[in-house]
């Protein structure tokens, strides 16, 4: 009798491990994240910042640390952020030496790489979605970049261009 | 103003390519830069004061459509849901309505400063017949001694208050179309674009009105005496119809004056109106009672409508009673006394009668009535004349005709012997 109830729990235990192997996933493929304009924020004076249109709030102080190592009080004056096709965030701020590319995860951006773009920071950068890449824009002298969450590339400028026809 | 749509035009456009210039512009500025000067375009649009304002503006949209045409793409995605060509067609759309919107109102701008000359003209030409009025007023108080100048002065004042009432008349019809066809909404819009304008110097209708009902109560109150049934009868007639044109336009003619004080002066009109309206009944039934007396027309005292009906009847009632019973040249006179003044009821007076108050039309059908049966019992009998005539004739022929018999008999009998 005893090795019967044994044999039954057994044979339940079993059945239900199958059920939850058997549990089915489902993954929908070739999303695109991309985000057509770049969103421009101003940070209040804990540090927040709110895109209302695309449903993204998070503190930027973490981001003011990585520039300056100072969080004593809020100096970014102006947060500027776009998400790539892949669904990364990319987000710099004026005079930001780096363009910081952030994981969505639950609850939290993870640093996924840091790009570092000039020793003296940008003072008005913008970020532009072009259909591969992010563009990366100087808009004091028109230098730009190409971004991608693993690299940068500097783009030859229109004038650059111009004369080297 | 449109020198300075175009010269602020031209700075924002000036502005954007002198910063694109300079500075490359991100996706965010552009899509930012085109949402504020759509957004000036049709702050323009709203605020633009004149046609010619609007055109300006719509040239001004034509050179933002070239500008931003190449961004066509990008803007979709800013502008989503709408799209880049429906904004621009919207604005467009815009202009024109605002264009046709505004050639309206140039044009009611225009017939209302039509309506202001015509009704300063109204203006002048009443004070001028008041001034002469009161002129001839004053005259006839020093001329009281002179019969003779005294009626000539009583004449030509008549005249001139039958002018004044004219002039009455012909301001009721030509502000009543007016305002009649005015369409209020349209010069509300006129009042947001020139507040200066136009409809300030409108408002002179509403005080031209108060002026005129004030002006015919004081005619009333002041010359109660050298008036005639005739005034009183005319005057009953513009009462009327100013009254009816203030019951239909009142309200609009107080919309649109743009003085601080309209329910005051409206509140005014209305009272005047009834004053006149109480005053007038008063004098006219005096009046009605002083002409009968000087036609020799003897009713009882009367002190209202009703009370003028039933002494009218009363009368009548006795006439027919007594003609009935037989006839005299006085009594015939008497008839033909009051034929004559109902006839002038009748054809002349008869509007105003009903409008006074003093009649209705089913009395004076009953009246209508009476006179005919008076006039069929009021005729001296001419048939029992000819029967007195022939009679007579008949008696004289016989009395011939026996003188005759007689002469033959004798004729005969001379022959005969």
């Amino acid at each position: 009798m005893k090795s019967f109830v044994q044999k039954v729990t057994i044979l339940m235990f079993v059945s239900a491990l199958g059920l939850v192997g058997c549990k089915q996933s489902m993954v929908i493929s070739k999303v695109d994240y991309s985000q057509s304009i770049e969103s421009v924020l101003v940070p209040n004076d804990q540090g927040m910042v709110e895109d209302v249109q695309h449903g993204l709030k998070f503190n930027v102080k973490p981001l003011q640390y990585m520039e300056t190592q100072d969080t004593s009080s809020v100096t970014v004056r102006q947060v500027r952020y776009i998400r790539g096709s892949e669904g990364y965030y990319y987000i710099t701020a004026p005079d930001f030496k780096n363009v910081y590319v952030m994981a969505p995860e639950k609850n939290k951006l993870e640093l996924e790489n840091k790009i570092k773009i000039s020793d003296s920071g940008i003072p008005k950068p913008a970020f532009n979605q072009r259909s591969s890449y992010i563009q990366l824009l100087n808009r004091n002298n028109g230098e730009s970049w190409q971004l991608k969450p693993n690299g940068i590339k500097k783009e030859q400028n229109q004038m650059a261009k111009n004369e080297g026809k | 103003m449109n020198t300075r749509i175009s010269i602020i035009s031209l700075v924002l456009l000036f502005i954007s390519s002198v910063s694109f210039a300079q500075n490359t512009q991100s996706d965010y500025e552009i899509q930012k830069s085109f949402k504020t000067q759509y957004k000036h375009y049709q702050n323009e649009l709203d605020d633009a004061s004149s046609p010619a304002n609007v055109k300006a503006l719509m040239d001004s949209i034509k050179v933002l459509d070239r500008k931003y045409h190449d961004h066509y793409n990008l803007l979709n995605k800013a502008l989503y849901p709408e799209t880049y060509a429906q904004k621009m067609d919207k604005l467009r759309e815009s202009s024109v309505r605002t264009l046709d919107r505004l050639r309206t109102i140039k044009q009611q701008g225009q017939k209302m400063s039509n309506l202001q000359n015509q009704l300063t003209t109204y203006q002048d030409s009443f004070e001028q017949i008041r001034q002469h009025s009161d002129s001839l007023k004053r005259a006839m108080q020093k001329s009281v001694k002179s019969e003779k100048r005294l009626s000539a002065l009583v004449r030509n004042y008549r005249k001139s208050l039958e002018k004044r009432d004219d002039l009455i008349l012909a301001f009721i019809d030509s502000m009543g179309s007016t305002y009649q066809k005015m369409d209020l909404a349209k010069m509300q819009n006129l009042e947001k674009v020139d507040q200066k304008g136009h409809l300030k110097s409108n408002g002179d209708a509403l005080e031209m009105i108060h002026k005129i009902t004030q002006a015919n109560l004081q005619t009333l109150q002041k010359n109660g005496d050298d008036l005639r049934l005739q005034d009183y009868m005319r005057m009953s007639e513009v009462q009327h119809q100013f009254q009816n044109m203030w019951n239909r336009l009142g309200a609009r003619f107080k919309e649109v004056y743009n003085g601080k004080n309209a329910d005051q002066l409206a509140a005014d009109i209305n009272k005047n109106i009834s004053e006149w309206n109480q005053e007038l009944s008063n004098q006219t039934l005096a009046a009605l009672h002083d002409t009968l007396k000087a036609s020799g027309i003897e009713i009882n005292d009367f002190s209202n409508g009703q009370e003028f009906y039933s002494a009218v009847n009363s009368y009548l009632g006795s006439k027919i009673k007594k003609s009935k019973e037989g006839n005299s040249k006085a009594a015939y006179k008497d008839f033909k006394r009051f034929q004559q003044f109902w006839n002038r009821v009748e054809v002349q007076w008869s509007d105003s009668f009903v409008n006074a108050g003093l009649l209705t039309r089913d009395q004076m059908s009953a009246i209508n009535g009476k006179v005919d049966m008076w006039a069929e019992n009021a005729q001296p009998n001419s048939s029992n004349n000819i029967m007195v005539y022939l009679l007579g004739a008949s008696v004289l022929l016989a009395v011939a005709l026996g003188v005759m018999l007689i002469r033959e008999k004798k004729s005969n009998g001379k022959t005969e012997a």
